[in-house]
């Protein structure tokens, strides 16, 4: 097994003025380290759109990457309210968002539905008043060079 | 497989004068700079060319690389095209600032102003055309492009490829001064009067054109004096009546003017490096999907705060204000124009390429190992971002290290731990120079004796009294006296705090006593905070 690379980033419920910082970092690793911009782009919008369900639903949570030379993954774990109907959470335009949040721009209900369009692999657990955790895998391209 | 793409940068670092003082480090908004072995130096691959550090360089060991005016000699005819920032820059009309370009040596003047509305019509034009596109990217700040390609490979598509003003204004230039003077286009220079070195590289390197239509840039601070001479001596030399410049060029020299001048709703403009790349961060992490243009310079006022232009950029900004408002904007040529974008007249040649500064999809798996030993490095580091090593964060220099252009033991912290175990030699005032932004005023021949502990006071008796033979005395009392107590309690030298020049006699006595003195701009408590950071402990009996 090749090695891989890991870390994590805390994230707080309804603490906007950090939230964004994982999704940057993340970002910023996988630039260093080569990563094709392609993937990095959609890595980015998927960590971000994960990382402020986090903030506006959970009461906190934590934001994981993984690299290895055949995928990157992030996997958003909370501690919040949980999702009662997936299938609806998933389809665009449904958001449970207050309107103090919509006010700020979030809630158009397109976070779930982002992310899948973006991932190669999306799975949601979810346990209604215990939490949600949210995984994304992006594989890398084969072979050398793109 | 490395390569370095960034074969040419407009800045220089002039060894001889550079004393490694730490301020082009903490300014620079990519990281871009090290001190090593007591000199900055740039990391090629890192810069973007913006040129922070030329405005933080208080010993001018920074220079900018764009032309001086005796290079233009090669040409029959010189045509200057001055950035709109130029009429910014002086109390006095475009049209008097155009004359008296003149007396520095150019042979004509060509206004910008007609090409800044054709380029802002073509954006227009192209906005309406590329709305799957939206948000297009503002490319007329070379800052901007080149800092868009080393971080944002994924968005290099949305610089907008049209020609940037001083491109149009020059092609249009050339072509009027060989119908004039019937000289052959090449016997022509044009040069364009710039408030930033980046300009050079656009000239130079052409991202997004196969090559420049300008053939040189010659900084505003180079033609400054002699112009402000010309307008004193209110020279009126020939040029057509009418207004030179119209409002419409000059706003685009702040950014207030630039948040303006584009009619498309929902335009969104960003100056300052910090800032442009926050919104570069939203744009690529899929955020601002709701803009149609974002329009972004890289000098937090925009040009008009150029390092290389010479008045306060608040002034500057004052002066652009007025200009527009008492200018006439001149009717568009709407259908001139239409009929030109049709044609690909404002259509960039070339694609604007990206240039990580990683190697993209290098390596993955000796990528990982690097990332992991270097997460590991930073555990062990401070992370305090003391720039002692020379690099400006603890991130910083633990990439240095795994990259292998830094060693582990740079970091004084890492240093002090070993040393403690090894018993290393101690440090000398000349090493603490540095590290305390100071310069040495006194004692050079004993500079180099080990300091063994340090002591601050500004009594001179509790001094008598408490500090140890070999301690480092850090005082704000400049006259002769300190010299003798420190000869007298054989100190290792005195560091004077806030800048505080010692009295001419103390340095005449100091010299003799051969007493090392240093002058740091911090004050007491941040000296002594770094002197402790550095491994210097205050003694006890």
């Amino acid at each position: 097994m090749a090695e891989a690379f890991e870390r994590t980033w805390d994230v707080t419920g309804l603490d906007f003025t950090s939230a964004g910082r994982a999704s940057t970092g993340i970002k910023d690793i996988l630039k260093r380290m080569g990563v094709a911009p392609s993937i990095v782009r959609r890595i980015a919008i998927c960590s971000y759109e994960a990382e402020m369900n986090v903030v506006m639903h959970a009461y906190r949570g934590r934001i994981s990457l993984h690299v290895s030379p055949d995928a990157v993954s992030v996997v958003a774990d909370d501690e919040g309210p949980g999702i009662p109907d997936i299938d609806l959470a998933m389809q665009e335009g449904y958001s449970t968002a207050t309107p103090e949040m919509r006010e700020m721009g979030f809630g158009a209900g397109m976070g779930l539905s982002n992310i899948k369009k973006n991932a190669d692999e999306l799975r949601i657990d979810s346990e209604v008043g215990r939490g949600t955790r949210v995984s994304i895998m992006i594989r890398q391209p084969k072979g050398g060079p793109s | 497989m490395r390569t370095s793409f960034h074969s040419f940068h407009p800045i220089a670092f002039d060894h001889e004068l550079c004393r490694g003082h730490r301020s082009c480090l903490r300014a620079c908004p990519v990281q871009a700079i090290r001190i090593r072995a007591g000199h900055a130096e740039m990391i090629e691959d890192l810069c973007i060319d913006c040129g922070e550090c030329i405005k933080v360089c208080e010993r001018k060991a920074i220079r900018p690389l764009t032309h001086a005016l005796h290079e233009l000699e090669r040409f029959e005819h010189t045509v200057a095209i001055p950035a709109a920032a130029l009429y910014t820059q002086v109390d006095a009309t475009p049209n008097a600032v155009a004359s008296a370009l003149l007396a520095c040596g150019f042979s004509s003047v060509s206004p910008v102003s007609r090409a800044c509305d054709e380029a802002e019509f073509a954006i227009e034009l192209y906005l309406a055309e590329h709305r799957d596109d939206w948000p297009l990217l503002s490319s007329d700040c070379p800052t901007v492009v080149r800092l868009v390609q080393a971080r944002y490979p994924s968005l290099v598509e949305k610089l907008i490829p049209l020609l940037p003003p001083r491109e149009l204004a020059s092609i249009e230039a050339r072509g009027r001064a060989a119908f004039e003077t019937g000289l052959a286009p090449e016997r022509i220079g044009v040069v364009y009067i710039t408030p930033c070195p980046s300009k050079m590289v656009s000239i130079v390197d052409h991202p997004g054109m196969r090559r420049s239509h300008i053939d040189a840039a010659v900084s505003i601070s180079d033609v400054f004096a002699t112009l402000v001479g010309a307008l004193k001596r209110h020279e009126r030399l020939d040029l057509e009546s009418g207004e030179f410049e119209t409002a419409s060029g000059l706003r685009w020299a702040w950014v207030g003017g630039r948040s303006t001048w584009l009619s498309a709703e929902n335009s969104l403009s960003v100056a300052g490096l910090a800032n442009v790349i926050r919104i570069l961060d939203d744009l690529e992490e899929g955020r601002l999907t709701n803009y149609t243009f974002i329009n972004a310079v890289a000098c937090v006022e925009g040009c008009v705060s150029g390092p290389l232009a010479v008045e306060n950029p608040y002034v500057a900004r004052a002066r652009a204000i007025r200009l527009t408002r008492n200018l006439i904007d001149v009717p568009q040529e709407r259908a001139r124009y239409e009929e030109r974008y049709r044609n690909g007249c404002y259509l960039n040649d070339a694609d604007f390429e990206s240039r990580p500064a990683a190697p993209v999809n290098g390596e993955l798996e000796k990528a990982i190992a690097k990332m992991n030993a270097r997460e590991l490095l930073v555990r062990e580091l401070p992370g305090i971002d003391c720039g002692a090593c020379g690099a400006p964060s603890c991130s910083a220099f633990a990439e240095d290290v795994v990259s292998g252009t830094a060693a582990r033991l740079d970091c004084i912290f890492l240093r002090e731990g070993r040393s403690e175990q090894k018993g290393e030699t101690p440090m000398t005032v000349a090493e603490i120079i540095s590290r305390l932004d100071g310069r040495l005023v006194a004692g050079h021949r004993r500079a180099n004796e080990p300091i063994r502990g340090g002591y601050a006071s500004d009594l001179l008796s509790d001094v008598m009294a408490n500090a140890h033979e070999g301690d480092l005395w850090v005082t704000l009392q400049r006259h002769a006296n300190i010299v003798a107590v420190a000869s007298v309690r054989e100190l290792a030298g005195i560091v004077l705090v806030a800048g505080r020049d010692p009295e001419d006699a103390a340095v005449a006595r100091a010299e003799e006593e051969g007493v090392p003195i240093v002058v740091t701009p911090l004050s007491t408590f941040e000296v002594i905070g770094r002197l402790h950071a550095a491994g210097l402990r205050g003694r006890k009996d």
